[in-house]
């Protein structure tokens, strides 16, 4: 049986909140810097005046969580909810 | 050394982006330059008046002036920036129910501040300096005295010439058309510093 160090996350999808800037595409980028991250699809879902809810779905064989939501932060956004997670055991134990 | 100055050109630009101020330091740069120009070559034009003014006088009046200049830009600029970009994070503190202090937004209004203030300060100073430049040239080769004026008249107007080209570019208007207003409006300076002169003596 694995412990749980050898379970790596594959997908993450965050429901977050953001300022205007920095802007979607910079956001994204930035984003996609983390450590273990191969894909990032940030999708807009509602426009206000001064902020923007967005759909982030991150990808990738062993995301930093701890990175990732600390990247979210600095980038000026708040997490509302974590609301999917995708988490894979190594092949070796399957 | 390159990829140096590239990385630091990325994140001054992505600071002025993030702050909102990237069109407000362009504003900042051709206003301090026109104001620089306009500044320095009416003391240029001004000091010919006086029979026996040496270009060291002229060059030491122009540079305290241009000094003026850089510190009134740079700490007005920085103070008033600093409080705009204050009362912007706030505003957004506010709708994202959040405090932001340790955030990139955070960081760029301060940095973005700063750097329109440098902007601010140092382009009025160069402008400045740039048309006082044949004056300091003449100060090691006196020999340039005699066309030190021309060449200060030369450069203003070439100044105000390129700063129309850059604005027209900006605001995607007829290029010649601008840069021949501002070049109008140079020469409405001087034309004013001289009948100033005129009647006061």
């Amino acid at each position: 049986m694995p412990d749980k160090q050898d379970v790596k996350l594959a997908k993450i999808v965050l429901d977050i909140l953001k300022p205007h800037t920095p802007p979607l595409v910079d956001f994204a980028k930035e984003i996609a810097n983390v450590d273990g991250l191969l894909r990032v699809d940030a999708t807009i879902v509602e426009v206000d005046t001064e902020t923007e809810s967005v759909k982030l779905t991150v990808e990738g064989n062993d995301i930093n969580l701890e990175k990732l939501l600390e990247t979210i932060k600095r980038m000026g956004a708040a997490i509302h909810s974590i609301d999917q997670v995708v988490a894979e055991r190594p092949l070796r134990h399957r | 050394m390159l990829r140096l100055i590239k990385a630091l050109l990325v994140r001054i630009s992505r600071f002025l982006k993030y702050s909102g101020k990237d069109i407000v330091a362009r504003r900042y740069f051709v206003l301090s330059v026109f104001d620089g120009t306009l500044a320095a070559f009416g003391i240029v034009v001004g000091a010919n008046f006086v029979r026996g003014t040496s270009p060291a006088t002229i060059v030491a009046a122009g540079i305290g002036a241009a000094v003026a200049m850089l510190i009134s830009g740079v700490t007005g600029t920085f103070m008033t920036e600093t409080a705009e970009s204050k009362k912007r994070l706030k505003e957004i503190e506010e709708a994202m129910l959040a405090d932001m202090d340790e955030s990139i937004v955070a960081e760029a209004g301060s940095y973005g501040a700063m750097i329109a203030a440098l902007i601010n300060g140092l382009a009025s100073f160069t402008a400045a300096t740039t048309v006082l430049l044949p004056y300091i040239i003449s100060l090691f080769y006196p020999e340039i005295a005699g066309i030190a004026l021309y060449a200060a008249f030369a450069i203003a107007l070439a100044m105000l010439f390129t700063l129309g080209t850059i604005l027209a570019k900006v605001s995607r208007q007829n290029i010649l058309a601008m840069s021949i207003k501002m070049l109008l409006v140079g020469l409405l300076a001087i034309t004013l510093i001289l009948l100033l002169q005129f009647f006061t003596g």
